[in-house]
Parts: C-alpha cells; sequence; structure tokens
C-alpha cells in the first residue's frame, strides 16, 4: 500500500490504539437546544432531523424537529410555517403524534413533538403475515383519513415517519408540514434539486415530481400510502430506481408499476387491483379519499369484489404492451369476452323474467327511477345510468318493497345492470343481496337463485371465487332444467371460462370438458346463436392462453361465422371477434389476412379510442416477431384513426387534424402535426393519450434500426409531448 | 469486495451533481466529521448544521470543476479548506441567505492564506476514518470477535474479557490483533479510495 506514512498517523501501531478508537467513537456533544438537552439525532432528511430529546424544566421526553436552514426563512415563510403547525397540534387522533407546537430557538424555528418509543415499519413488518399487516394499513389510513377530514395533508408518508409501538400501534409522524422547499425555492435550481432529495423519493407522488405543486392533494397521500403498503405486502418497491436524481423523477413520474403478481405469483388479485389503483400516475385515477380505499379494503377483508378491480379489468387491455409475455398470450379478447359473457347472462336473465310472476311490479319500480322527482332543469346534464342505480338502490334499501319476490327481481335486475357498467363491486352486491332473498323464498325460486350465482361469478370474474359460484349455477340448472337444457350450457360456459380464468391455479382441461359439453348441446339447439357464438369466442381465447393457434383459428372461424347471420345488435361483439381473429393472423404471420379482418372489423361501426388502438397492437405483435417492414404501416393506420377519431369528437380542429390523417394515410411523418395530434388527443382521452405515445414510441424503436432520421422525429416528438401526466 | 468497487466511484459520481444517491452517500460518509468539527470550532449544533448543509451545497456546485492531482493537494485538504471558508461566511455575514452564502462561495477564497495545516482538522479526520473502518469491518467478523471487540472497545481488559467469555487470554489477543490488522487494511483502502494514486 501506498499510504504507510499517512496510515502510520491512525496511531494503530501504538499499544493505546483501542483507546484512541474509543476516543473517536465518543458521542459529539449535541449540547442545548432552548430548553431541551438534546439526547440523540434519531432521523434525518432532505427538509429536517428530528433528536430526542429532554425537557429540563420537566424531565419530559420529546422528539425535536429542526428545519435544515430553518435560520434562512423570511417572517412570510415563517408564518406559513406556523399556520401548519398549528393545524397540525390541533389533531387528535390515537395514530397520529402530537405536536406540542413550534418554539423559537436560537433564532430557528423548531417543532416539538410527543416522544414514540417505536420501530420503523418496514423493520416492524420483517416476518408477519399479510393479516397483521392489513390491520395496521387501516390504522394508517384511518389516521390519515382524520387528518384529511381536519384539512391537513401529510406530503411526506414514507416508512422512516411511521413507528409501529411495542402494542403493535403504529404512529404516524411529521404530519402536514409543507416541504420547505415548497416554501422557499432557492432562484438557482442546482441547490433545490439536490437539497429537496437527500431523504428518498421513492415514496413521492409522480405531481410531487412534477412542476406544480399546488396539484398535491389527499390524494398525494393515497399515493404514497400505496408505495408503503406495496413496500410491506409484496416486499419491494414497485419500481427500479435507476442512478441519478433526474432518471429517479422521471420514472416515478413514468414507469408502470410492476404487478404484484408478477413479482409474487399467487399473490392476491383484489389486493393487487387495490394496490395499483393507489399508484396510479393519474390522481383521477386513484382513490378519491383515502376513505374510498379504507371501504374498497373493507371489501377486501369481507370477500366483496374490490372497486379497484373493475378499474383494473379496464385498464387490462391497455396494460398489455407493458406486461412482457409471448405476444400469443396478449391477445386474449378480455374486454369484448365480458361483453360476450354479459350477452349470455342477458340472455339467461330474459328468459327467466319473462316465465317470472310480478315483472310488471319490476318494471314499473325501474321505470319509476328515470322520471324521478327533481329531474334536472333542461340544460343540465341528464342522470347517467350510475345515478338511476344509485338511485335505485338507496330506494330499494329504504324498504319500500315488501314483496320479497319483487324485491329479489330488483336485485337480480340491478346486478345486472351495474354489471353492464362495469360496476363489479355494486353487481356483487345485489346478486348476494337477490341470493338471500331467494334463499328465503325456497323452492320456487330456484332458477333465480341460479341466477343469483351466475351474477355473483361475474362479478367476479377474475377472482377464484367464480368457480364455486358457477359450480352452484351449473348444478342448480342441471337439476331443475335437465342435461341438455341451453340455460344448463350457458352456465357451464360461464363456469369454464372461470376455469381457466379465475381458478387459481387455473385448470384449462375441465375447462376444455366444460366447453365441449356445452358446444355439443347449444349446436343442437336451433334459437341459440348468440349463446353458441359467445361460447365459441371464448373457446378460441382458451386455445390462445394454451398456445394452441390452429385450434384458436377454427373456434374462431365457426364464432364468426353464426356472429355474421345475427342481428346487427349484436355485431360489435362480432367485430370484437373479428379484431382477435386478426391478433393471432397476425401472431401467426399471416398479415394480409389479419388486415383484411381488422378491415372487416371496422365496417359500419362507430371509430372509438379502442377501435384506433388495434392496429397498433397488431403492429406491435409484428414487432416483436421481428417483423418491423410489416408492423409500420399498421401503426401508420392506428396514428390516422385517432387524428380521425378526434375530428369526429372535437369537429372545431376537423380543418387542421383532417388534412393530418391524409398526410399519415401517405406515410409521412411530420413532428408539427404529430405533436398537435398529441396535444389534442391528451385534452380529450388520456388512454388514447398514452396508447398513442406507445404506439410513436414502437414507431421510434422500429426507425432507430432502420432510418435514422425518421427515428429522430419520433424521439423529439415524445419529447416535447412529455410522457408524465404531471405537468 | 463489492463495497470497494462502489466506494471507489464515489468521488467520481459527485462529479455529476445529480447523482442524488451519491450525494446523499457523501452526506451520511463526511456530514457527520464536518458537523463535529464545527462543534469544536466553537459553533452551536445549529450552527454547525448550517454550515454542514452550506458545504454540502457549494461542494454540489464545486466539485465537478475540482482536479483530485495527489500533488496538488488531498481531498481532505480541498474538504477542510471548504468547511472553513462556509464558517467564515457564516460567521461573517450573519444576515445573508443561505442561497447567497451558497454562492458566494464561487469567488475566490477569502482567506488570506489557507491554513492547510490545520490541527483540529486533521485530528477529526483521523476519527473520521477510524469510525467509519470500524462501521466497515463489522461483517467481516463472526458474532463472538465482535463481543470481544466490543468489551475491549467499553475498557474491560484483556484478562477480563477472557474470563466473562470463557476464553484463554491468548484468544482475546488474537482476535484483538486480527482486528488490528483487519483496520489498518480498511482505513488504507479508505484513504486510496479518497485519494486515487493513480
Amino acid at each position: 500500500m501506498s499510504h504507510d506514512p499517512e496510515l502510520a498517523r491512525f496511531g494503530l501501531d501504538d499499544d493505546t490504539w483501542i483507546t484512541r478508537l474509543r476516543d473517536a467513537q465518543a458521542p459529539a456533544e449535541l449540547g442545548d437546544l432552548g430548553p431541551y438537552r438534546l439526547i440523540r439525532e434519531v432521523a434525518r432528511g432532505g427538509q429536517a432531523i428530528v433528536y430526542e430529546a429532554i425537557r429540563q424544566t420537566d424531565g419530559a421526553r420529546v422528539a425535536l424537529k429542526r428545519l435544515i436552514a430553518g435560520r434562512f426563512a423570511n417572517a412570510v415563510m415563517l408564518q406559513r410555517f406556523e399556520r401548519e403547525v398549528e393545524a397540525v397540534s390541533l389533531l387528535s387522533h390515537p395514530n397520529i403524534v402530537r405536536f406540542a407546537g413550534m418554539e423559537m430557538h436560537e433564532g430557528q424555528p423548531v417543532v416539538v413533538m410527543e416522544w414514540i418509543e417505536g420501530v420503523r415499519i418496514t423493520d416492524w413488518s420483517r416476518g408477519r403475515d399479510r393479516g397483521e399487516v392489513l390491520v395496521v394499513l387501516r390504522r394508517i389510513a384511518e389516521a390519515i383519513a382524520h387528518a384529511h377530514r381536519s384539512g391537513v395533508i401529510h406530503r411526506d408518508l414514507k416508512p422512516e415517519n411511521i413507528l409501529v409501538a411495542e402494542d403493535g400501534e403504529p404512529h404516524v409522524l411529521d404530519f402536514g408540514i409543507a416541504k420547505w422547499s415548497e416554501i422557499a425555492k432557492p432562484a438557482e435550481p442546482s441547490l433545490t434539486l439536490t437539497n429537496q432529495f437527500l431523504g428518498t423519493p421513492a415514496y413521492c407522488s409522480p405531481e410531487q415530481v412534477g412542476e406544480d405543486p399546488r396539484r398535491i392533494d389527499a390524494r398525494t397521500d393515497v399515493y404514497s400510502l400505496g408505495v408503503i403498503a406495496y413496500h410491506l405486502l409484496v416486499g419491494r418497491l414497485p419500481f427500479d430506481l435507476p442512478a441519478g436524481l433526474r432518471r429517479v423523477l422521471e420514472t416515478i413520474a413514468t414507469a408502470e408499476p410492476r404487478r404484484p403478481r408478477d413479482v409474487a405469483p399467487g399473490f392476491d388479485r383484489d389486493l393487487e387491483a387495490i394496490l395499483l389503483k393507489m399508484l396510479a400516475k393519474d390522481p383521477d385515477r386513484r382513490y378519491a379519499s383515502m376513505d374510498l380505499f379504507l371501504a374498497d379494503l373493507g371489501r377486501l377483508e369481507r370477500g366483496d369484489p374490490v372497486e379497484a378491480e373493475g378499474q383494473s379489468r379496464r385498464m387490462l387491455l391497455r396494460k398489455f404492451f407493458h406486461r412482457n409475455r409471448l405476444p400469443l398470450a396478449i391477445l386474449s379478447g378480455f374486454v369484448a369476452l365480458i361483453a360476450a359473457f354479459g350477452i349470455t347472462m342477458a340472455i339467461l336473465y330474459k328468459r327467466a323474467e319473462t316465465e317470472a310472476t310480478r315483472l310488471e311490479q319490476v318494471e314499473s319500480f325501474l321505470t319509476s327511477m328515470i322520471t324521478p322527482e327533481g329531474t334536472p332543469p333542461s340544460g343540465a346534464p341528464a342522470f347517467t345510468v350510475a345515478d338511476i342505480l344509485d338511485r335505485a338502490s338507496a330506494r330499494l334499501e329504504g324498504g319500500t318493497v315488501e314483496d320479497p319476490e319483487v324485491r329479489g327481481r330488483l336485485h337480480l335486475r340491478l346486478a345486472r345492470n351495474h354489471g353492464s357498467i362495469w360496476n363489479w363491486s355494486q353487481a356483487a352486491e345485489h346478486a348476494r343481496a337477490a341470493l338471500e332473498v331467494f334463499r328465503e323464498t325456497g323452492d320456487r325460486s330456484r332458477i333465480a337463485q341460479a341466477l343469483a350465482q351466475l351474477g355473483l361469478a361475474e362479478a367476479f370474474l377474475e377472482n377464484p371465487r367464480a368457480v364455486g359460484h358457477s359450480e352452484e349455477a351449473v348444478a342448480i340448472l342441471r337439476e331443475r332444467e335437465g342435461p341438455r337444457s341451453p340455460d344448463y350450457a350457458a352456465a357451464l360456459g360461464v363456469l369454464a371460462f372461470a376455469s381457466y380464468r379465475a381458478a387459481d391455479p387455473p385448470d384449462p382441461e375441465r375447462a376444455e370438458a366444460c366447453y365441449a359439453e356445452a358446444l355439443e348441446i347449444l349446436e343442437s339447439e336451433p334459437e341459440s346463436g348468440p349463446l353458441l357464438a359467445g361460447t365459441y369466442y371464448s373457446y378460441a381465447v382458451l386455445a390462445v392462453e394454451r398456445d394452441d393457434p390452429r385450434a384458436a383459428e377454427t373456434r374462431y372461424r365457426r364464432a364468426l361465422a353464426i356472429y355474421t347471420e345475427l342481428p346487427r345488435t349484436l355485431s360489435i361483439i362480432g367485430a370484437r371477434c373479428m379484431e382477435d381473429y386478426a391478433k393471432t393472423l397476425a401472431a401467426l404471420g399471416r398479415v394480409e389476412e389479419a388486415r383484411s379482418w381488422l378491415h372487416r372489423s371496422r365496417e359500419d361501426r362507430p371509430l372509438d379510442p379502442a377501435v384506433c388502438e388495434t392496429p397498433a397492437v397488431i403492429g406491435e405483435i409484428l414487432r416483436r416477431n421481428g417483423n418491423d417492414e410489416a408492423a409500420i404501416p399498421f401503426f401508420f393506420e392506428s396514428q390516422a384513426l385517432t387524428c380521425t377519431y378526434l375530428t369526429s369528437v372535437r369537429p372545431e380542429h376537423a380543418k387542421t387534424l383532417g388534412g393530418f390523417t391524409e398526410a399519415l394515410e401517405q406515410g409521412r411523418l411530420e413532428p408539427g402535426f404529430l405533436l398537435e395530434i398529441g396535444a389534442t388527443c391528451r385534452r380529450i382521452d388520456p388512454d388514447l393519450h398514452a396508447s398513442w405515445l406507445r404506439s410513436l414510441r414502437s414507431l421510434e424503436e422500429i426507425y432507430e434500426r432502420t432510418d435514422p432520421e425518421r427515428a429522430a422525429i419520433c424521439r423529439s416528438v415524445l419529447r416535447k409531448s412529455g410522457t408524465g401526466t404531471g405537468s | 469486495m463489492e463495497w470497494r468497487t462502489t466506494q471507489a466511484t464515489l468521488l467520481a459520481r459527485l462529479r455529476d451533481p445529480e447523482d442524488h444517491e451519491a450525494w446523499a452517500e457523501f452526506d451520511r460518509t463526511y456530514g457527520e466529521l464536518i458537523l463535529r468539527y464545527c462543534r469544536k470550532r466553537g459553533l452551536a449544533l445549529s450552527d454547525a448544521e448550517d454550515v454542514r448543509q452550506i458545504v454540502l451545497l457549494s461542494l454540489v456546485r464545486s466539485f465537478p470543476k475540482f482536479e483530485y492531482r495527489r500533488e496538488k493537494g488531498r481531498f481532505r485538504g480541498y474538504l477542510g479548506r471548504t468547511v472553513r471558508n462556509a464558517i467564515f461566511r457564516y460567521n461573517t455575514r450573519p444576515h445573508r441567505s443561505l442561497e447567497l452564502l451558497v454562492l458566494d462561495g464561487d469567488r475566490p477564497p477569502e482567506l488570506a492564506a489557507p491554513d492547510d495545516h490545520d490541527e483540529v482538522w486533521e485530528r477529526e479526520w483521523i476519527d473520521h476514518h477510524l469510525r467509519l473502518a470500524i462501521d466497515r469491518i463489522r461483517d467481516q467478523h463472526d458474532p463472538k470477535s465482535l463481543e470481544v471487540f466490543g468489551r475491549l472497545l467499553a475498557g474491560e481488559r484483556v484478562r477480563q474479557v477472557a474470563d466473562s467469555l470463557g476464553m484463554s487470554p491468548a484468544a482475546v489477543h488474537k482476535i484483538k490483533q486480527r482486528i488490528r490488522d483487519r483496520l489498518k487494511e480498511q482505513i488504507a483502502r479508505q484513504l486510496e479510495e479518497e485519494d486515487p494514486s493513480k
């Protein structure tokens, strides 16, 4: 080693070397701060240092928080800060660490807090089971909800700020102090950047790393608690944080969190949906309040479908770009399948209802909901389907309907209607209520019981409980209607679907058997068109999932042959089926056939964001299979469709955007019009904007290899379009 | 040896003012040294913390321009000068904002002749490396050795330690020797990292 003379100065060769070490290790004299004797430093962040201290006047142990650079605050800042401390001091909740107030010592603001003996929540959670962790998370969320109701937002939730005491009670510290950087923003940017994030930014929300701190509200805490919950339950952070602050902030602003089930196979689906909802980049997509999160947590604990699940299903198709599965596996037309499933249910309901008594009462009750007292004056927005359903639910719960049969039927109908607008948690509540009523009315309501079970199966579609509910329905219908009845076959189709989509682990063999039996019955039934087509469709998806493209092709063909014969009202599902078939063809490399089915799927069909996205999905499949050249036109097609769609919803842009559609159809790529499309997209539909960005990114990757000039255009548009939702 | 490679690049990483992990690591590593030195120089804890902050922010600005050339001076000299300058600015301009105090540091040092031979600083710097080394060799030793080391540090004699742990004094001596060797190696490594010889 080249440092020998230097090394000698450390005195390690002297006999007294141990003494020397002891001296070096002696705790630094911290001294006093006003009337407090400082014991030790317990935490240090970018904003403040917290000390354990003794108040010398009465010997009380307290936590003192001293702001870093607090001396430099001006009077306005101090006043604002003091007001915040005051607001927090007024909070009174067993799980919130109490603030005694703010004091000035040595010219600096110091916050005096209750001293808590406890361990950091991430240390506490090691080796604890899910149940224990959820109980503590609930306590924390309740404490935060309490603060929110008093108008106090935490803004800096992270494991360091949550201590769990020996009795298992969590304590949330450090409430509501505006980040120092929000109060005192240095003009010199290099100062803020480093200073602000000396603590970990891993728990910061996208809006906090964005440029506009005014966007921070209660949902910011929902996000940060989501990261903590993810950390505790999944065992790691939802993102890998790269080195370098700017990249970290970019990751927080744009990276999709890893799905817990990808990290921990077997992770509860509902809990996953809840976590992902908390972690949504766009605050509008999170729980709007801590109370709504708590309500969903309650549903999870009771085993009811969670609100977040509906969203996750809806997001499923949009999310699959983020999943790195084989292209074939991403082809499942899940959204379409749910629609096909809905048809099955609707047919069953209809049939059961025509046989039911008291149908008139049900109808008149529902009609009364559409023309209620207090109809909005003309010009005000009309009631949405959801409004009407809410009204009906409230009335029903109010006990105005005495006849149990009518009540049960109404619950069933509401379950169905909620299902049709993807309101799964309410759908399940009504299906469950219906089931209870019909169990009481006894044997004459067996079929209605089966329908309620199917309603529950539908509401739980991706949850293992769907299997049990559909089994019950299958058993009842077989017993009542016989083993050749179409209703029984329909229920079998549901069970088949549940067996591979919801069962944990999936049971594709059982699914095959159920499908085969259902199809055999339905094929010999002359009037079963929609059911038969829907069943073939979902059977085809099973083949895709099992990586059997040949079987998928045969089944898609059969389903499409039936759909084309069906009345127009069902054609939308037929169109979805065509799109999915086109995806399978693309995965098989049959580009021309894929293109032709894709175009057929759009005939006589209104343009919507899903339609705009589909060609890009096909392009992506081709790209991932290494067929860049074939992929490019599909991405352009998607861009052009998007442009046309925007024109249709915003006719005032028709003049400008119309020309762009043409340019795109000719394969032109210019930053000017791309930016215009992106900006309009962003204003109208964030989901469409996200998919537009994805397809542009894919194009960029392709051109990176083939056409640097075009790659540069894509890159600059992407950069200027800003990938975050925060700004 | 993984530690060594990450550590070796710490000073290099500080050239990027946005590598906040590197700066946080730097603050964790050297913050206490700065604080203790300020206290020795008579600053109250709160003032010492302010100086620590000024030093950190000044380094963020100046470090990318700092050249390591051993013949031009060592890192500890550079750091010591930065701290002394910060204390000077802090004490002489009581009403200046933090930002300006940091920006003032961009100008040439105000001290007529930077006193590079600052005994207090040298002493604190040595203690800093001793603490760091103790901390970093911990996971190279088994619990028994650590127990022995802990007792020795607490002031127990070799014989006392041997008796209470049921070991022979020779065994305790051996552990003591081994720890001393590790410490020397560790400190040599730290010095090399602070001022690479190449």
